[in-house]
């Protein structure tokens, strides 16, 4: 069961913090607020659904500095940069450093919950992508070496009685193992399979 | 002897002296007795050299450029010196000529050997120069062999050379004192600039924080309340909250005011043309290297009028960057920044500042003294409204206006008398 997503605010401003929040409260959102980077890091387990809306500009550790420690930790959490007057240049940086958007201050309420919706459902996507790359190695790895062969001439488009002219076997033995790698993958037809393949190569 | 004094009498000692080695060098001996004099006169004239030390950069820059022709004559006089000497003397002197015959002695002896213990010296490579021009007054030498540890032989020093590599030494000092002045100047104007930047980049973060959150509040109130999720014991509290982000932004915006206007502009009478003056030679070698000319036509007649000098320049210098900064598109050849200062009635002083810039078009016009507006991309908008801040304390007036066929003309007026002008003219003072 997948936890509710959760809109992670940090900014070092007290008053931003608790109207943010609030802003969070009236479009329905969960939000947990936090004062600082440290704070963040310290209290929210890796891999939590959800998004964070990240101020640039913090004391100590700033909200660029936090967006480099995250992607270290293989962080996928997506990133809404909320940045002040003249921090155009950071902006950026957030940007190049895969922030999803940057949003000035003082900015239209709208504009953010937008942008923390699309947050919130990109998070969705690559978390379902990720927990089906999971799943379909979990399957790949149930097959045994020759299987695996006679997929990946499957996924090439190769016929059975190709294959079976290949590895030098009958056309029954190529069927058979054929029919076995339908089934260990639970894939419903050829082109079943050559998705999830896609899926599972990096 | 005073300094320029000593420093005329040296070159024109070594003009002579130069004569007197160019001709021919026969075996005259009046010619070499006054070799001999020159050369002692030299020797004496870096004694007094080493006790009167000019003491500031002018004074240098004075001794520098009075004993020039010395230094460079010295420096390329092709010297008569015999070729196994490592070339350390420029020119050739009347003590070299003895010490010719020295050195070829010396090179079949020792040199303790060499010299009676009295009259040894000794100067050990790397001796200060200073420390060699003291040796020199101290025992009356015209000369020097250089050893090193070894008491091997290194070189020959001469009053004459020394007194060039001193000539050189201060010169250089005096380079390195001016650039260093050039430099701190430019870097005083810069970081003028820069803690302006900063404060003004720094209050609109400081400003951002309230205005957001004012604005998250009041949406997220507008939402709550209309869908019915809200109390109105917690509508109430937010909106605790947001009167108190709003007296906060008020804070903010109160501190700027007072750091920036300061309630009585130190006055005292000063020249606007002096104000001037000195902000157009901060900014020319910035408006040098954007090609931008400016000329300064300052009407001598200006009275000396009650003024924060230093806020004054502030405001010419803000004026003087915008004209430069609006030339920026235009062909080099057009850019021009003409200040001009004239008495404008009884009452006032007016000081123009004329570009041939891109002009201002429909909404800039109106819009210019705003706080925090600019039509330049990296501006803060904070020139002209600090300008008007301080010209209006100053009870005067601060105004721009278009110029045929282009550019603006950015004016302001200051009272003679303040006190009284500022009474007399208060209609003309915007609204503070």
């Amino acid at each position: 069961m997948a936890e509710n997503p959760t809109v992670f605010i940090v900014d070092d401003d007290a008053a931003v913090r608790d109207a943010l929040a609030l802003l969070m409260r009236s479009a329905n959102l969960t939000a947990a607020v936090f004062a600082g980077a440290r704070e963040f890091l310290e209290k929210v387990p890796q891999d939590r659904p959800g998004c964070l809306v990240l101020d640039v500009r913090m004391p100590e550790i700033d909200g660029l500095e936090l967006q480099k420690q995250l992607a270290a930790h293989g962080s996928r959490l997506p990133i809404i940069m909320l940045t002040g007057h003249g921090d155009i240049p950071m902006a950026v940086q957030a940007l190049r450093a895969g922030a999803l958007d940057f949003i000035p201050k003082p900015f239209e309420s709208k504009a953010l919950l937008a942008r923390v919706h699309e947050a919130i459902e990109l998070d969705a996507r690559t978390r379902q992508q990720h927990l089906d790359r999971a799943d379909i190695n979990a399957r790949l790895s149930k097959l045994t070496p020759r299987e695996a062969e006679v997929l990946t001439y499957v996924t090439e488009g190769m016929s059975t009685k190709a294959i079976a002219a290949t590895l030098g076997s009958q056309f029954n033995t190529v069927q058979n193992q054929r029919a076995s790698v339908l089934k260990k993958m639970q894939a419903e037809s050829t082109a079943d399979l050559i998705r999830m393949v896609m899926i599972a190569r990096p | 002897m005073a300094n320029g004094d000593w420093g005329v009498t040296l070159a024109r000692l070594y003009k002579r002296f130069v004569w007197l080695v160019g001709a021919e060098p026969a075996e005259d001996e009046l010619l070499t007795i006054e070799l001999e004099a020159v050369a002692a006169l030299c020797s004496r004239i870096v004694r007094v050299a080493a006790q009167s030390c000019p003491r500031d950069v002018c004074e240098q820059i004075e001794f520098c450029r009075a004993t020039h022709a010395v230094v460079f004559e010295a420096a390329h006089f092709p010297g008569h010196l015999p070729g196994h000497l490592p070339g350390h003397s420029p020119g050739r002197i009347l003590g070299l000529v003895r010490l010719d015959e020295t050195v070829r002695q010396f090179q079949q002896r020792s040199f303790s050997e060499f010299l009676p213990p009295g009259e040894k010296v000794v100067i050990s490579n790397g001796l200060a120069l200073e420390d060699m021009v003291r040796c020199f007054g101290e025992r009356d030498l015209d000369a020097a062999i250089v050893v090193d540890e070894q008491e091997e032989f290194v070189g020959v020093v001469t009053s004459q050379s020394l007194l060039a590599a001193l000539v050189r030494q201060r010169s250089t000092f005096a380079c390195e004192q001016q650039q260093l002045l050039d430099r701190y100047q430019r870097l005083s104007h810069i970081s003028r600039i820069n803690t302006m930047g900063e404060m003004a980049s720094g209050l609109s973060h400081e400003l951002n924080q309230p205005l957001t959150a004012i604005v998250a509040y009041v949406d997220a109130c507008q939402e709550l309340v209309e869908s019915g999720r809200m109390t109105n014991q917690q509508l109430a509290d937010v909106l605790r909250a947001v009167s108190s982000q709003a007296e906060r932004a008020g804070q903010i915006i109160h501190r700027l005011r007072k750091m920036v206007k300061r309630s009585q502009p130190d006055s005292s009478i000063r020249s606007i043309n002096e104000a001037v003056r000195e902000v157009a030679a901060l900014l020319r070698p910035a408006a040098d290297q954007s090609g931008v000319a400016i000329e300064l036509d300052l009407d001598a007649n200006v009275p000396g009028i009650p003024i924060d000098f230093l806020q004054v320049q502030q405001v010419v210098m803000h004026l003087m960057e915008n004209g430069c900064d609006a030339m920026h598109d235009i062909p080099r050849e057009l850019r021009r920044l003409t200040v001009s200062t004239r008495r404008l009635s009884e009452f006032d002083v007016e000081t123009a500042v004329c570009d041939q810039g891109c002009g201002l078009t429909g909404d800039a016009a109106s819009r210019l003294f705003e706080s925090f507006f600019s039509t330049k991309t990296n501006g803060l908008g904070l020139g002209l409204s600090i300008s008007r801040t301080i010209v209006e304390a100053h009870g005067g007036r601060i105004w721009i206006t278009p110029n045929f066929p282009r550019g603006v003309t950015a004016r302001f007026t200051l009272p003679i008398n303040h006190g009284k002008a500022a009474y007399g003219r208060e209609s003309h003072r915007f609204h503070s």
